[in-house]
């Protein structure tokens, strides 16, 4: 019986350099997670490869991908038919050149279905959105604003600037929030600003990173419908944020 | 004074147990007549407060054509606050109630009382700016002065050789 281990503590890689060194054959048995290799040196070389069903180079470039799974060597055995002819330096150049070009794919896929996840995200906001444009009496505009007073989202109708607006409306949600927090009087929930044509409420969604604004037309709004939405939507808002 | 007081008191007597604190304020952050009935509350904190939120609300409602501020109201988890300008803007009104308070009731009793509170500030006469002044023509008639009668100039030098 020949040394054991685990794949943690030692790399396939580093494994095979240390067989090949050695002129005896051997038989190394890897496990992973529900799979089991068979690799075989001679000679100095990889012979042989074999998992399940499939044999030769793809069985070493698989193992070569495994950063866990006990092994054991059995040395002097009786060697099987040669199924791989590759120098084992080859063998180890050409799976790390697989290892690395599977690894940009990988990070690729993952900046796709992030950019695939980001609209999907703001689709959802634009849906809330929308759906509390008919909700509310008087309904001008509404945007999910940073505390940065950037937009993430925003509807509106009519010829309002949403950027403009976010970025002024937030000036204000902060000076109210910080005079709060200075005067004792709370922890800040809204603000209602009412102007000769138009309320306009703020409300934080929890965590205060972010905030709901509505701006509804004086002559047509219910101040208490606007006070109630605004509670409700970014409930909805909150729940649409990633976590 | 007194009589700005006295509608305050009817005021507060109006809202009873949710009243914390109000104050009239002027746009300099200096209240006039008010105060707090909460030890913990600063109401001249709050007054100066809110006088910069006041500006910077009329600000941003100017930016975003929104037109006049009429009001402000703040709602957090403990109070109220409602601050809102009293007449030409030269003054605001800030009521701080707790959120026991019913908010209908409360801006009912702000908008009845918003014209006595705003006829009981003493109207003092505004000094005249420094513009007003150099704009003024001068009204004053300039007499020419009267001859003076001559005198011969006196000599130190020569007078102590004599």
């Amino acid at each position: 019986m020949g040394i054991n281990g685990n794949l943690k503590d030692i790399t396939f890689a580093d494994l095979v350099q240390i067989h090949c060194m050695d002129p005896r054959s051997a038989k190394m048995s890897i496990d992973h997670k529900d799979k089991r290799a068979a690799v075989f040196f001679g000679n100095g070389q990889v012979v042989h490869a074999e998992m399940g069903d499939q044999q030769g180079e793809e069985v070493i470039f698989e193992v070569l991908s495994w950063n866990e799974g006990n092994f054991e060597v059995d040395n002097d055995i009786e060697l099987p038919a040669r199924t791989i002819n590759r120098m084992w330096s080859g063998l180890l150049l050409e799976g790390a050149m697989r290892l690395d070009l599977a690894e940009k794919q990988r990070k690729l896929e993952a900046q796709s279905n992030g950019i695939q996840e980001e609209n999907s995200m703001t689709q959802k906001f634009d849906e809330i959105l929308n759906s509390l444009s008919g909700e509310v009496s008087g309904y001008l505009s509404s945007a999910l604003v940073g505390i940065d007073g950037i937009n993430v989202a925003s509807h509106t109708l009519g010829d309002l600037d949403p950027e403009n607006v976010s970025a002024q409306i937030t000036t204000l949600f902060r000076l109210v929030d910080t005079s709060v927090e200075k005067l004792g009087a709370g922890v800040l929930e809204d603000n209602l600003l009412t102007t000769e044509k138009s309320y306009i409420l703020m409300r934080f969604l929890p965590g205060k990173e972010y905030f709901l604004a509505i701006g509804a037309s004086r002559k047509e709004g219910n101040l208490g419908n606007l006070r109630l939405m605004s509670k409700m939507y970014t409930d909805q808002l909150s729940k649409a944020m990633p976590h | 004074m007194i009589k700005l007081e006295q509608v305050i008191s009817q005021f507060k007597l109006e809202l009873g147990a949710d009243f914390v604190s109000t104050d009239v304020v002027g746009m300099d952050g200096m209240s006039i007549a008010g105060g707090s009935a909460d030890p913990s509350f600063s109401a001249s904190d709050a007054a100066a407060r809110f006088a910069e939120i006041m500006k910077l609300a009329v600000k941003v409602s100017t930016k975003i054509s929104s037109g006049k501020v009429d009001d402000n109201l703040v709602t957090t988890n403990k109070n109220y606050i409602i601050s809102r300008f009293l007449g030409d803007g030269s003054y605001y009104w800030v009521v701080v109630v707790t959120n026991n308070a019913t908010l209908g009731t409360l801006r009912m009793l702000m908008n009845e009382y918003a014209p006595q509170i705003l006829n009981s500030i003493p109207q003092v006469t505004a000094a005249p700016t420094v513009q007003q002044v150099l704009d003024k023509p001068i009204d004053v008639k300039i007499e020419p002065e009267p001859a003076k009668p001559t005198k011969s100039r006196m000599d130190f030098w020569a007078d102590q050789k004599k």
